[in-house]
C-alpha cells in the first residue's frame, strides 16, 4: 500500500512546506500547508497578524468562546453555534482537506444544495426523501450540463436509492 | 453502577468467539452524536459534563432495545479495566478534555457500546459477528431513535449531524469490517486486490490504524462521513468487504488443492513459535494465531476451532491477559505469562500436513 501523504502537523491538511529551523544545535523539521497561521507566524514573527489583518479576524464563537485561530489550525469544534458563525471556514476545510465525498461535487467553486444527505431527526422522512430527491435532481441536472458523467451516474444511483426507499414507505 | 464491572459483563462474551465466517470476522457500526443543548465535551466543565452524562445514562439505561445495560464512569474504572474494554470493541474511549467527566454503558450481549463524554457527548457501537449485518444496523439506530426522543442531537442542515471533528460530522457513521486475510496477504497478492477493489470512498488499514496488518487483519471502513446517505456508506463497505472476502476463498481453496510449501511452513512455524516461546510480544503472537487459523479453515489443523483461536486473539492482549491471569502482575512479566498462556491454550494442536 502506498505511504499516507504528509500532512500539516496542525490542521491535517495535505503539507505543501517543510520549514526546518535550527533550534538548540538541532535542526526541528515542521510539516505545514500553505495557508497555515504557525507558518506565518514563523516566517513574519509574533505580530504577523497586525501587519496583514484578516478579514475574518477576532472572529469567535459567541457560545463556546471557540476562536477563529483555534478552527484554522484544525482543534475540535466547541457547540453547535461553531457550525454557523464559521460556516464558510469550514466548508472551505471539508473540500481542502478532501473530508468530503468528491462525488457529492467535485468542484469546490461550485455550490451545491447541501453538503449532508443523509438522514436527519425529527423530520418527517417523506418529506425529507422527496426534499433530498429535489436536490439531488437539480445536482444531477448540472453534471450532465457540465457533461461529468461520473458523477451524473453516482447521483443517478443515490436518486434510484432514494426513489426505492419512498416507494418501500409508501 | 451495578455491582459487576465490564470484566464481569464482557469477559464470556468475546465477539469474535462467536464470529460466523472464518474470514469475515465481524462488522462494527459507529455513531456518534452531540446533544444541541450543550457544548461538546472538549468545552465541558466538569459540572455541565456530570450533567450530561448523568442525563445521557438515565436514557441508555431505560433503553428498551438494550440487554441489562450498565453504566460505568471512567474515573472510576482502572487501567486495565479500561484498557479490557478498549481491546474487546476495538475502540478508544478516552476523553481529550481532563475536566470532562466520562463514562461507558455497555450491555449483557457483549456488541453494544456507548462512550459518554469522549470526543463528542455520544458515541454509540455495535458489534455484528453473526453476519447479521442489517439487523445490527437496524438496532443500532433503533437505540438512536430511543435516545432521540429525549434529547435533541446537534444537527444543520448544511453539515448534518454536527461533530467536535469537523471531518465526522454529516452522517457521523463509520462502518468497520474486519476481515481475516492471510492468503491474499502472505502471497503478496493483497497490495493488488486492494488497489483493484478500494474506491476513493472506502480505506482500508490494520488493527493499529497504520498499513501495517498485525494478525493479517484488514479493517476497511468509510472514508468519508458527510456527502453520502447512510445506505450508500453501507453499501460499499459491504461490497467491498464481499469481494475481498470472496478472493481469500478461492484462494484458500486452490491452497487445499494444491498446499503452498510457503504457507505449510509458516503455518508450522506458527504452531513451533506459540509452543516453544519463553516470553512473546502481543504483534508476534498475534501474527503466529494469524497462520494456526488459516491452517484450520484449510483442514490442516486438528484439535481447535476457529472460536477458540479468535477467543485467544483477544485473551493475548495486555487489558485481556492482566484480568484473566493476574491484574497484579509486573509489566516486565507480561510477555512471559503470554507465552505460558498460549502454550497451554494451543497444546491440543497437531497438524496434519
Amino acid at each position: 500500500m502506498s505511504e499516507r501523504p504528509l500532512e500539516c502537523s496542525q490542521c491535517k491538511r495535505p503539507a505543501s512546506v517543510i520549514y526546518s529551523e535550527m533550534v538548540d544545535g538541532n535542526v526541528i523539521t515542521t510539516q505545514m500547508c500553505q495557508g497555515c497561521p504557525i507558518l506565518k507566524h514563523k516566517l513574519q514573527g509574533t505580530n504577523s497578524n497586525e501587519e496583514s489583518p484578516k478579514k475574518e479576524e477576532g472572529l469567535c464563537c459567541s457560545n463556546c468562546h471557540t476562536t477563529l485561530e483555534s478552527v484554522l489550525v484544525g482543534e475540535p469544534l466547541g457547540c453547535k453555534e461553531c457550525f454557523s458563525v464559521f460556516q464558510d471556514i469550514l466548508t472551505e476545510q471539508l473540500f481542502e482537506t478532501e473530508s468530503i465525498s468528491p462525488k457529492l461535487n467535485p468542484n469546490p467553486a461550485t455550490p451545491v444544495p447541501t453538503l449532508h444527505i443523509g438522514k436527519s431527526p425529527h423530520i418527517d422522512p417523506k418529506a425529507k426523501t422527496s426534499n433530498r430527491i429535489r436536490d439531488l435532481n437539480e445536482s444531477l441536472k448540472k453534471a450532465l450540463k457540465k457533461e461529468n458523467y461520473e458523477e451524473a451516474a453516482w447521483l443517478r444511483d443515490q436518486i434510484n436509492e432514494l426513489m426505492e426507499v419512498s416507494d418501500e414507505r409508501s | 453502577m451495578s455491582g459487576a464491572s465490564p470484566f464481569d459483563i464482557l469477559k464470556e462474551n468475546s465477539i469474535w468467539e462467536k464470529s460466523a465466517s472464518p474470514i469475515w470476522m465481524a462488522s462494527s457500526f459507529y455513531l456518534q452524536r452531540n446533544l444541541a443543548s450543550n457544548v461538546f465535551p472538549p468545552k465541558l466543565c466538569a459540572s455541565e459534563s456530570l450533567q450530561v452524562l448523568n442525563s445521557l445514562e438515565k436514557t441508555l439505561l431505560s433503553s428498551p432495545t438494550l440487554k441489562n445495560p450498565s453504566f460505568f464512569q471512567m474515573e472510576e474504572l482502572q487501567t486495565e479495566q479500561k484498557e479490557f474494554i478498549l481491546e474487546h470493541f476495538l475502540a478508544a474511549i478516552d476523553s481529550q478534555n481532563p475536566e470532562c467527566k466520562s463514562g461507558v454503558v455497555i450491555d449483557e450481549t457483549g456488541n453494544f457500546l456507548a462512550m459518554i463524554n469522549g470526543d463528542d457527548h455520544l458515541s454509540l457501537q455495535y458489534i455484528d459477528s453473526n453476519s447479521k449485518w442489517k439487523d445490527t444496523w437496524k438496532t443500532l439506530t433503533n437505540i438512536e431513535a430511543e435516545i432521540g426522543k429525549h434529547h435533541t442531537f446537534a444537527y444543520s442542515n448544511k453539515f448534518g449531524y454536527l461533530t467536535s471533528l469537523l471531518s465526522n460530522s454529516g452522517t457521523a457513521l463509520t462502518v468497520q469490517a474486519f476481515l481475516h486475510l492471510p492468503a491474499l496477504i502472505q502471497l503478496d497478492q493483497i497490495d493488488e486486490v486492494l488497489i483493484k477493489e478500494l474506491d476513493d470512498e472506502v480505506i482500508a488499514s490494520g488493527l493499529t490504524g497504520t498499513d501495517e496488518f498485525i494478525g493479517d487483519i484488514v479493517i476497511i471502513q468509510n472514508r468519508f462521513t458527510l456527502g453520502l446517505t447512510e445506505d450508500h456508506i453501507l453499501e460499499e463497505i459491504h461490497k467491498t468487504a464481499t469481494k475481498l472476502a470472496h478472493t481469500e476463498k478461492l484462494l484458500r481453496s486452490h491452497l487445499i488443492d494444491s498446499p503452498d510449501a510457503l504457507i505449510v511452513d509458516k503455518i508450522s512455524r506458527g504452531i513451533g513459535l506459540l509452543k516453544h516461546s519463553f516470553q512473546i510480544e502481543t504483534k508476534e503472537a498475534l501474527n503466529a494465531l494469524s497462520f494456526i487459523k488459516l491452517g484450520i479453515d484449510l483442514k490442516w489443523i486438528d484439535g481447535i476451532t476457529d472460536q477458540d483461536i479468535n477467543k485467544i486473539f483477544f485473551q493475548i492482549r495486555r487489558g485481556h491477559l492482566l484480568l484473566l491471569q493476574d491484574p497484579t502482575l509486573p509489566k516486565e512479566k507480561l510477555s512471559q505469562k503470554r507465552a505460558e498462556f498460549l502454550q497451554s491454550a494451543i497444546k491440543p494442536i497437531s497438524i496434519k500436513v
